[in-house]
């Protein structure tokens, strides 16, 4: 009986090559992009779930209130490292951390740029990053010791043994290489290619030591581990108001545990409450993989009962030589299960041939291992799955037909079944108009914050990054770049131009509102930031050399002035309270709101202030015109001879702002790609409908065209019902995908408002396409000879 | 074999119902061979079909040996038909797809017959028709009184008690009508019911006994 199904589908797959490929090619485009997403949507849940613990680990965090606004941070003061150690029986393990910078590793005389976390011994007793050499309870216990990840160590040290060796550390400190862990998974929040004891950086950094009592200089990472059967939610509401007490400060953030699982899917925070992250694209991108593989099915339902007439005469035999309508039921179900398998088969092919191309939208630790017994397994499932849906109203439908009916030949085509073909192919194209209107929206997006106002010039600036040598040797550095002729001006600042590494809530101006926390970003800098950055100003001046007293000046911009309120800024003081002096700033200058973090988002206040001690970036602005090769050539001799223990890195400011749209960039091209898809798959679903219609109206048309019909009346009369389709799905996408963006938009405090033309935009091409895709067949159909089309019935 | 007992079948057309059959009441005995004749639109094939149980009547009562074909449930009769009758078309409807060797198989797939016991059936069916040459050909490379023949040794491969055929050598010139007709005088003379719906007199003329229906009534002879 199997066999008799297989033959009959396998002889009617090959007889309609044209229709089978339709049904196939989209069944297997569907299959391999919902496979695809399938894939990553595992990769991103499987995120930090190799720690066997990894329920009982939590991050501290803290909610801040500044500014009226209540935001959620990550970094947390060092006492509370301490009070947590010693005061909480039912913390197993706690960990400090940095926040993973690159440093310099010295080997003999070859250097080494590696990323690398301080951290705690219990750091490797918490998490699961296997040691291959050592043992976790001594690696990190001394110091002065360092532990490589297997892939650093092969870099550094070839194929010696590297423990007990000497690796130098941005040129000032020998550490002793006491253990080997295994590279970390790609999969996992924190990563890091060495590890060095937290212990440390204290011992070695001033500034550390002086925080060991300040509640309040958020600076690092604290890491948990409760003991089993200690509740994660006790502990929380536990420390939550540790700040405030040991401070005695009401205005002060509270505390709250982080899970571990929730690190990389969850880590957006809106008023404190946890609203999600990355989750949201996982849930959109795993609907939208749906949705694709839907069309695919609608397609194939759609052909297969469009065709259906054509294997009526098929039903009504059966049914009269003592079929019954389970068996033929079954018949059909057992062809759609054999096409979905052979779009199956075509769809890992295509896998194969796509994931190449996906590297760049966050594909590229994703593939499909056949080896992988439970994955293969699943696909199946997904593609049985998908051979019943697909498979099942064609089934029903054509196992309905009369016998009688069939057989006189009298089956009433048309209204019969048309319908619940029409709601699938509105239902088909409300999707792809829905992801057309999306893209287009997301592009806009992007390109809006593209092409904002950056308040600043980032072309031709160079961002070379300070290390402690740099620093010391900053005045002669300065100067020999300078001498090159090929640098315009140099300046160092606390962050690079794309970045902003302290929050300040300690200033206050005449008129301020005491209860209220006020936080600024804050750029610490020297003369020249000014002129290297390029920065435009809206009032006053940048610093200068020229007035001694700048040392105590500073340049707000728009944002804080807008807060401040000073009617006329220029000249009048701010106060900094540092410790327990206060220092008075002058404000000399108004700068535009300068764009250096998210540009999806709305510029914060910043102060920006002059001092001598701003160590955390050297940039050079390049002459205009000059030889950027030979340029880099001359900085790179230049900073190696300052800077012995680093190669020579650098970065264009331009390009490194460029970054902050990837995530962007990469959903809007997913987003590209799948609208493209959802309308190439309805598209092929059309077209085959198109040719089914054209072939049934054929003595329709025939006749009209001997009454006197024109090419083009006819042409109006096969497409207008598909325009009349298209149409329905644009009134009911855009209210639905206006919803959709909408709350997309709002994830963006920079966003664009959605303008009625892109509905317009969206319609008009779907419309355009579906015109160009039934005018083929329905031209050709209003050409042919009515006489050889009558002459066919 | 069958009686029909005051049948009516009509459909609605608006207020009006035109009536296909008026009060038709037949019996039909095991191994008569019965020629149903008539103008177009007399009725002829929905009778048939009512027979073949593949429609029903609006009123009136058919009983297939013995049984209310009308009172059992839908598959008791379902199992009736297959069990014992065997349709023959006017235009074949062979599967397309299948060659001739897979279409007279395929009605005892839905009988459940095994596999090697399907193999001597349909050898000897081919066998007997004459056509085991042709057993691996597609319809649509068979001549229509080949096909007819298809089409019969299918109807009849499961040993129906009895044969209807619509109009059987509609198709055919009359070369082919002529074999196919003797074809059936052999069946029925074997003991094989027929019963067929034909227009030429001289095809009528191998039943035993010829039906008149004009506009859905039997006329008495």
């Amino acid at each position: 009986m199997l066999s008799n199904y297989l033959k009959i589908a396998l002889r009617t797959l090959l007889r309609n090559k044209v229709y089978s490929f339709i049904n196939i090619a989209g069944l297997a485009v569907g299959m391999a992009f919902a496979i695809l997403i399938g894939l990553w949507v595992r990769y991103e849940l499987s995120y930090d779930r190799f720690h066997k613990n990894g329920d009982r680990i939590a991050m501290i965090r803290k909610h801040n209130l500044f500014n009226h606004e209540k935001t959620t941070k990550i970094a947390v003061s060092l006492p509370v490292y301490d009070e947590i150690k010693t005061n909480y029986p039912e913390i197993k393990h706690v960990t400090r951390a940095d926040w993973g910078n690159f440093h310099g590793l010295k080997v003999g005389e070859s250097k080494f740029s590696k990323q690398g976390h301080f951290v705690d011994p219990d750091f490797l007793k918490m998490f699961d990053y296997p040691l291959i050499q050592g043992s976790i309870e001594t690696v990190l216990k001394n110091p002065r010791s360092i532990v490589l990840t297997e892939s650093a160590a092969k870099a550094m040290f070839k194929n010696a043994d590297p423990i007990g060796k000497i690796v130098r550390v941005d040129n000032q400190h020998d550490m002793l290489v006491t253990g080997i862990l295994k590279d970390i998974p790609k999969n996992s929040s924190l990563d890091f290619e060495f590890l060095m004891p937290f212990e440390f950086s204290i011992q070695s950094n001033e500034f550390y030591k002086s925080q060991r009592t300040n509640w309040r200089n958020n600076f690092l990472m604290v890491m948990v581990e409760v003991r089993e059967g200690a509740s994660m939610e006790a502990f929380s509401a536990k420390i939550t108001n540790l700040i405030k007490i040991k401070t005695q400060n009401k205005k002060l953030g509270t505390l709250f545990d982080f899970p571990l699982n929730k690190w990389h899917l969850h880590n957006d925070f809106k008023d404190w409450i946890n609203v999600g992250g990355r989750i949201d694209d996982v849930r959109l991108f795993g609907l939208i993989g749906l949705f694709v593989l839907f069309i695919a099915c609608i397609n194939f339902m759609n052909l297969s009962t469009a065709r259906s007439e054509k294997r009526t005469r098929e039903v009504g035999v059966r049914k009269a030589i003592g079929s019954q309508r389970k068996q033929l039921i079954w018949q059909f179900l057992c062809e759609s299960l054999l096409v979905t398998f052979i779009a199956f088969i075509m769809s890992l092919v295509l896998i194969q041939l796509v994931l190449p191309l996906l590297k760049d939208f966050g594909f590229q630790h994703i593939s499909f291992d056949f080896d992988n017994f439970p994955l293969i397994l699943a696909a199946l499932g997904v593609c049985i799955i998908t051979g019943f849906l697909a498979g099942s109203y064609p089934a029903f439908y054509l196992s309905s037909y009369s016998v009688v009916n069939v057989l006189k030949g009298a089956l009433t085509q048309g209204n019969k079944g048309s319908s619940p073909r029409k709601i699938l192919v509105v239902t088909q194209f409300t999707f792809s108009i829905a992801l057309i209107i999306g893209t287009i929206i997301i592009f806009k997006q992007i390109q809006y914050a593209k092409n904002r106002p950056l308040g600043y010039d980032p072309n031709n600036i160079i961002s070379l990054g300070m290390t402690s040598d740099l620093l010391k040797n900053y005045q002669t550095l300065r100067q020999d770049l300078l001498n090159t002729n090929m640098v315009e001006a140099v300046c160092k600042s606390s962050s690079p131009p794309t970045a902003i590494w302290n929050q300040w809530d300690s200033f206050s101006w005449p008129g301020k509102d005491p209860n209220v926390v006020q936080i600024f970003s804050v750029i610490q800098t020297d003369f020249d930031y000014q002129k290297t950055l390029g920065l435009k100003m809206k009032a006053g001046r940048g610093f200068s050399r020229e007035f001694a007293t700048d040392s105590s000046a500073a340049i707000i911009n728009e944002a804080t002035l807008k807060i401040i309120g000073f009617k006329n800024p220029i000249g009048e003081t701010i106060v900094l309270s540092d410790g327990d002096q206060d220092k008075k700033l002058r404000i000399i200058g108004v700068s535009e709101n300068v764009v250096s973090q998210n540009p999806f988002s709305v510029v914060e206040p910043s102060i920006t202030f002059f001092s001598a001690d701003a160590s955390g970036d050297i940039s050079l602005r390049l002459k205009e015109n000059v030889d950027v090769r030979k340029a880099l050539k001359s900085i790179k001799t230049i900073t190696n001879k300052y800077n012995p223990a680093y190669n020579f890195e650098y970065n264009f400011v331009d390009e490194e702002f460029g970054k902050k749209f990837k995530a962007e960039d990469q959903i809007g091209a997913l987003a590209g790609i799948f609208s493209g898809l959802a309308i190439f798959i309805s598209c092929l679903g059309l077209f085959g409908l198109a040719a089914y219609m054209a072939e049934q109206r054929t003595k329709e048309i025939g006749i009209r065209k001997v009454l006197g019909a024109s090419i083009l009346s006819l042409w109006t009369l096969l497409s207008k019902d598909f325009i009349k389709l298209v149409l329905l799905s644009c009134l009911i996408a855009t209210p639905l995908a206006y919803w959709f963006m909408d709350s997309w938009l709002q994830k963006y405090s920079y966003h664009i408002e959605m303008g009625w033309w892109i509905f317009i935009l969206a319609s008009f091409s779907a419309v355009f396409i579906t015109l160009v895709t039934v005018s083929y067949q329905a031209i050709s159909a209003a050409m042919a000879n009515p006489v050889k089309s009558l002459r066919t019935e | 074999m069958i009686q029909l007992k005051n049948i009516f079948r009509w459909y609605n057309s608006g207020a009006n119902r035109n009536f296909v059959l008026r009060d038709i009441s037949l019996d039909i005995k095991e191994g008569e061979f019965v020629s149903i004749m008539g103008p177009s639109g007399s009725g002829k094939s929905t009778l048939l079909h009512l027979l073949g149980m593949m429609d029903e009547p609006n009123e009136g009562e058919y009983l297939f040996l013995d049984q209310s074909v009308l009172k059992i449930k839908e598959k008791q009769r379902s199992e009736l038909y297959k069990k014992h009758i065997g349709f023959v078309f006017q235009a074949y409807h062979l599967i397309d797809e299948l060659t001739v060797y897979e279409n007279i198989e395929t009605p005892l797939l839905y009988h459940g017959i095994s596999s090697s016991e399907r193999k001597s059936m349909v050898a000897d069916i081919l066998d007997r028709f004459n056509i085991v040459g042709k057993k691996d050909l597609f319809p649509n490379q068979l001549s229509g009184g080949q096909q007819q023949l298809v089409g019969i040794a299918r109807a009849i491969i499961t040993n129906p008690k009895l044969i209807l055929a619509d109009e059987p050598t509609g198709n055919l010139n009359s070369k082919q009508g002529e074999e196919i007709m003797e074809l059936f005088k052999t069946l029925n003379a074997e003991g094989v019911t027929i019963i067929q719906v034909t227009h030429s007199e001289k095809n009528a003329e191998y039943g035993s006994r010829i039906i008149n229906l004009l506009d859905g009534r039997i006329e008495k002879v």
